[in-house]
């Protein structure tokens, strides 16, 4: 296996760029995800909320193109070049649905949030704190290597959360006999929301075994 | 600029990936085909799945011959990224034929035929570009059709959103708002599929340029 990083000295240059990108997309996402879950504590000017949200998953775009070009341009990657694709893909999705969640709220014109809306946007945004967090130990993957798992294991659990609390959602919302058409429309929002917590997840899971690669 | 058939392989890998983008246009002409007309839905879909189950044994074969393969003309991951995620896109497809037909529609709505124009303009630009990978002559001719291949998902995205806010708006049948959630969601994803494909091919040109 190729080793980098522990070598007294270097022929090529360690490319420290890609953690400073990995570590801004991360910060973005989070960003994002709180933006989510402020629009549903005070739902007031959910269009202007939702359009900030839309922004923020363009900057993240821009982020994850840099990460893209710069993997096709540079020779010796700190990780592995399929890890770094893994993990900006996988991030990207993260704010993909967290930004789908907040356009359908307009779109449908959702005149109140619910709590398990709520609920679910809380997960997510502690889920993607947790994932800036990994992200952020990455760089010293193997002095961190304990804290980047513990962070794991928490979006891991973060992840199962999400889930129940989506089932119980659902459950309650084809309960409300009387307006089925809310219930489906929420029901697309909840499900955008846990996906995006998955996501996270599948953050995690790279993580995890990009750092059993360079044990 | 240098061909990338680096070395004559016994595996032809590129032939096997313009065959599955062929089929992949096939379906969506198909798909459109019912949708526009309507008819004969049982058999239509029924050629879809038939479509879908030989992309599946080509992807299948794909992933057969790259265990046994020693030297392969890209990497074995891109081989098999691009192969699964073209057979993603037929899947799509073919769902949405199948929620159509298992769901009963009686009537497709307007937008579905939209996004079925957009998928068959999508499926063609992959063919354009998988074609490109194989006769490699410059990086542009495989890029060009990726760009426009974001643009559809792009519109298609738009379309569905459009579709939804006058599906809820119109249609007083829950049920019938619930089965078009689904199928409109099926489509569109057939397109984001599409982007995936894209997404392939640009970092696989990049990476070989």
């Amino acid at each position: 296996m190729r080793r980098q990083g522990d070598d007294m000295f270097r022929l090529v240059p360690k490319q420290e760029g890609f953690f400073d990108l990995f570590e801004k997309q991360a910060q973005t996402v989070n960003q994002g995800a709180r933006a989510l879950e402020e629009l549903l504590m005070d739902f007031t000017d959910v269009e202007g909320k939702a359009f900030k949200i839309k922004g923020i998953e363009h900057d993240a775009d821009e982020i994850a193109h840099e990460i893209i070009k710069k993997l096709n341009t540079t020779f010796v990657t700190p990780i592995d070049r399929d890890d770094i694709h893994a993990l900006t893909s996988a991030m990207d999705d993260i704010l993909d649905y967290t930004e789908a969640a907040s356009d359908r709220m307009v779109l449908y014109e959702i005149e109140e949030p619910t709590e398990a809306a709520i609920r679910l946007a809380t997960i997510l945004a502690e889920a993607t704190a947790l994932t800036e967090k990994a992200i952020g130990c990455l760089r010293e993957m193997k002095k961190q290597g304990p804290e980047i798992r513990e962070h794991c294991i928490a979006i891991n659990r973060l992840e199962n959360q999400g889930d129940q609390a989506n089932r119980l959602a659902l459950a309650k919302l084809f309960q409300m006999h009387d307006k089925p058409m809310d219930a489906l429309k929420w029901r697309e929002i909840y499900n955008n929301i846990e996906t995006a917590i998955d996501m996270c997840e599948d953050v995690a899971d790279i993580l995890e075994s990009t750092m059993l690669k360079n044990a | 600029m240098r061909r990338f058939r680096f070395m004559p392989t016994e595996e032809n890998f590129f032939e096997l990936f313009d065959e599955i983008a062929q089929v992949l246009v096939d379906a969506a002409v198909c798909l459109q085909d019912l949708i526009t007309n309507y008819e004969d839905v049982e058999e239509k879909a029924r050629n879809l799945r038939e479509m879908e189950k030989r992309v599946d044994s080509a992807t299948d074969g794909i992933c057969e011959r790259l265990n046994i393969s020693f030297v392969t003309p890209i990497d074995r991951e891109d081989i098999h990224g691009l192969a699964t995620k073209m057979d993603d896109v037929l899947d799509y497809i073919e769902a949405s034929s199948d929620r159509m037909k298992l769901y009963g529609v009686e009537k497709p709505r307007e937008e579905a035929g939209e996004i079925a124009d957009l998928l068959v303009e999508g499926t063609k630009l992959v063919r354009q570009a998988v074609h490109a990978l194989a006769d490699f002559r410059d990086i542009r001719s495989v890029l060009d059709p990726c760009i426009e291949i974001n643009k559809i998902e792009n519109q298609a995205d738009q379309v569905q959103r459009r579709a939804l806010k006058r599906l809820f708006a119109e249609e007083d049948k829950p049920l019938e708002v619930a089965k078009w959630q689904e199928i409109f969601d099926r489509l569109e994803t057939a397109t984001d599929r599409c982007e995936d494909v894209a997404n392939i091919l640009e970092s696989i040109v990049v990476k070989n340029a």
